[in-house]
């Protein structure tokens, strides 16, 4: 079964909630660690890194 | 300069920055500044006084492509190449990679604007929006931007601050995805010619193409490069951090995995699939999520410093500046929605919003940056605080003029061309009376962008009496940093230990949670690239690889032919000029347009155009469907002087389309080449110059016969109005299943091509 077959047999619209579900896990995921109390000393620190040189 | 060490308990190296390559970027900034600005200015006049197309070479079609490269490229370009040189360095306590590849970087790329600025008048185009230039240009640009890569990516490997700051990802992602939009737009074509090429992509899969580029150029040239560069000058001239180094890192991650999938919202209700159209709205709306966060992070940076704002320009500049960017990036977002798309496409209100975040967010954040860098760079005071403020004033009341004019333009367009009578009928049949009801907004529109020039005038007079006043003797600045360790462990430490009975979900939690692989991908700098790169992939894949591959995107229609050579020849004419610049070739399924225009176009009318002409704009009427509407001789006045047959039009004259002999030479190279690409001209193509002869003997017949003059059977004009009749007729033709013939000249051959269409 070649490639095309198979985008076709899924149904364009599946491509969507697919892509949707992809971005707002890999978000979720990013909002989660990012913001986790243990990392805001590191942050804050390498906020000033543009006040130092 | 060598780096040196000096011993002492931490071991610390001496080096010096090398700022002479930055100040090369910012006075060229400047420089094609002002001239991308003018050109803009006359563009904007020669739409109210069409006589200003003084020639050839200066008429609108082909001096708005150079507006548009000279600002995108050359100004912004410059400016971002000369933030990224400055901040670079800092941010990595590191001299640039190469001074050799630095060179190479500034001065290839003020050659390239030089070539654009001599080819793009002299009408040698690839005739798509931001992607004019030719291909001998476009391989200059691939390889300046792989020397600005590698001494990029050198300057990560040998750097001293091990961790990597957000600016330099926004950098990094810049890089990369500029360069993987320039190949694929670009370099994916057949050669016809010493500056001619044809693009591999045609039609729908083109329009695609090119506007997953068209937006892309605008994510990864204008938006992404200055968000790096807003991170680290607008703290530097606060004197403050940014305000959340957590939503930065929110900010680059969203940003540059959405942005990649908003291009098809350019393309809504056109022969574009529909599908693609959606993912390219929704995507575009969550991009509201990113962008409102970068700019509520930028002004927040100024908390507890707005004071300083009142007495500051340079503050002044990046404060609207990165107002400019909310306000774009709202307006961007909702004019992706098709209701809203219905509207405002085509129309003036699209000239508003990038000019909105072109003056503003661009322009203002530039102009501030080279305000703050001009004294650090030559070692001296600004010559005038006071000039500068003037500038932002000017400036600030400037974009306000343009960008209201220009608004109240496109609605008012919009609205025009959709409005109509109680009996059902088109309340304003004739398109010049919507240009003519917009030709005050217009003279708002000059008079906004010259008080922007002037600002932009003043900033060079400042430049240039700062660069004068500075001392002789430019060394470059010295600093001092203790060698890069290895990894710090600081994340490490972070972990809370596990006990040992911890169940497998407990443990996928804490790796998630804790691992410090973000960390670590900041000190792999070419993993971190690759892993950028992917993030953009992602978005372009999920709607490239269907659109391609799945044959229901494109129903092919068996009445649509390839071009004739004659007509193909016409077609060149029309993308040297730059028709597209002024007219669309796509009516949208919407009643107005199909009111006005004829029956609405179809993805496989379209399957032989490379490029795609569909445009963006509509300064003039929509023209798939002009084909066989008015006589042969109407065209021909109607070039050699528009006003003889609509008065109140403001297109350009075109009297040297009666005078310039046809290229034949050209028109067999193009023919090559766009068989080589698929279009099946089989056996006719080494007869493509007796066909074309043929057919303009023929159009030249019926001009001399409707009253128009004789001998123009060899005159470019027998080409182009041989194309123009051709559009948007093939689907009135019938198909070879209901005893349909070719066209004539493709079957004029002994042996003509296939029927079937590609």
């Amino acid at each position: 079964m070649r490639l095309s077959d198979v985008l076709r047999d899924l149904g364009l619209d599946a491509l969507g909630v697919a892509s949707l579900l992809l971005f707002m896990t890999a978000f979720g995921l990013i909002v989660w660690r990012t913001y986790s109390r243990r990392r805001k000393k590191t942050y804050d620190e390498v906020s000033r890194l543009p006040l130092e040189d | 300069m060598s780096d040196m060490t000096t011993e002492s308990s931490v071991r610390m190296e001496r080096f010096a920055y090398d700022d002479g390559v930055v100040r090369g970027f910012l006075l060229f900034t400047i420089l094609w500044g002002i001239v991308g600005m003018l050109v803009g200015l006359i563009i904007a006049l020669q739409l109210m006084l069409p006589q200003l197309n003084l020639a050839e070479f200066l008429t609108f079609g082909r001096l708005r492509p150079l507006h548009t490269n000279a600002v995108i490229f050359a100004f912004a370009g410059n400016a971002f190449f000369a933030g990224a040189y400055y901040s670079t360095q800092r941010l990595l306590k590191a001299r640039m990679f190469s001074d050799l590849l630095s060179r190479i970087h500034l001065w290839g790329w003020q050659v390239i604007i030089v070539s654009a600025a001599l080819t793009l008048p002299l009408g040698f185009t690839q005739g798509k929006e931001y992607a004019e230039l030719e291909w001998p240009i476009d391989l200059m640009i691939t390889l300046v931007w792989v020397a600005f890569a590698v001494n990029f990516l050198g300057t990560l490997v040998k750097r001293r601050e091990r961790h990597m700051y957000v600016a330099i990802w926004f950098y990094i992602a810049s890089i990369v995805t500029v360069a993987i939009l320039h190949i694929f737009n670009n370099h994916l074509a057949v050669i016809a010619g010493p500056l001619k090429s044809f693009q591999w992509y045609a039609g729908v899969q083109d329009a695609f193409i090119q506007w997953w580029y068209g937006h892309n150029a605008v994510a990864f040239f204008l938006t992404t490069p200055f968000l790096g560069l807003m991170y680290y000058f607008v703290p530097k001239a606060a004197n403050r951090p940014v305000y959340s180094y957590r939503l930065s890192i929110l900010h680059f991650w969203s940003l540059v995995f959405l942005y990649i999938w908003a291009g098809p919202h350019h393309l809504q209700y056109t022969a574009m699939p529909a599908w693609a159209g959606t993912l390219g709205m929704v995507f575009s709306v969550m991009l509201w999520m990113p962008s409102w966060g970068g700019m509520i992070n930028g002004l927040l940076t100024l908390r507890g410093a707005w004071h300083e704002v009142a007495r500051n320009p340079i503050l002044k500049f990046f404060v609207v500046a990165v107002t400019f960017y909310g306000m774009s990036t709202f307006e961007g977002p909702m004019l992706s929605v098709r209701s809203v798309n219905a509207l405002a496409h085509y129309t003036d209100w699209i000239i508003a919003h990038v000019h909105s975040g072109g003056l503003g967010w661009n322009g203002f954040l530039a102009f501030g940056m080279a305000y703050w860098l001009l004294p650090k760079l030559w070692k001296t005071e600004l010559f005038s605080r006071r000039l500068a403020e003037i500038h932002f004033w000017i400036a600030t009341i400037g974009i306000l003029l343009y960008i209201v004019s220009m608004y109240s333009a496109g609605v008012t367009q919009g609205l025009m061309w959709r409005a109509f009578e109680e009996s059902g009928r088109l309340l304003y049949p004739d398109f010049v009376e919507t240009v003519q009801a917009i030709r005050p907004m217009y003279w708002v529109r000059a008079l906004g962008g010259s008080l922007y020039l002037a600002g932009a005038l003043l900033a060079g007079f400042n430049v240039i009496m700062t660069v004068r006043k500075a001392p002789k003797d430019l060394p470059d600045e010295e600093a001092e940093a203790p060698a890069l360790t290895p990894a710090r462990g600081d994340e490490e430490e972070l972990r809370e230990p596990l006990p040992a009975d911890a169940g497998l979900g407990r443990r996928l939690f804490s790796w998630l949670h804790d691992a410090p692989f973000h960390r670590r991908w900041e000190g792999m700098p070419l993993f971190f690239t690759v892993l950028t790169a992917g993030a953009i992939l992602i978005g372009t894949l999920f709607e490239a690889v269907p659109l391609f591959l799945v044959k229901s995107n494109v129903p092919t229609i068996s009445s649509v032919h390839p071009y004739t050579p004659l007509e193909v020849a016409g077609r060149d004419i029309y993308i040297r000029e730059g028709c597209y610049t002024c007219h669309s070739q796509m009516v949208r399924p919407l009643r107005a347009e199909i009111e006005r225009y004829g029956e609405y176009s179809k993805p496989g009318e379209f399957v032989y155009d490379h490029p795609f002409q569909w445009g963006s704009r509509r300064i003039g009427p929509d023209l798939h469907r002009v084909g066989a509407k008015y006589p042969h001789l109407w065209h021909v006045r109607h070039m050699e002087d528009p006003r003889s047959m609509a008065p109140q039009s403001v297109m350009p004259s075109y009297p040297w389309l009666l005078e310039k002999e046809i290229d034949y030479a050209q028109l067999q190279r193009s023919v090559n080449a766009l068989n080589t690409l698929g279009v099946p001209y089989e056996n006719t193509v080494d007869k493509a110059q007796e066909l074309a002869r043929l057919q303009a003997a023929e159009v030249a017949r019926q001009i001399e016969e409707q009253g128009g003059p004789a001998g123009l059977e060899t005159k470019e004009i027998a080409a182009l109005v041989a194309y123009l009749q051709r559009l948007g007729t093939d689907i009135t033709r019938p198909g070879p299943e209901a005893g349909g013939e070719l066209p004539p000249y493709l079957a004029s051959a002994p042996n003509p091509p296939s029927a079937a269409s590609k």
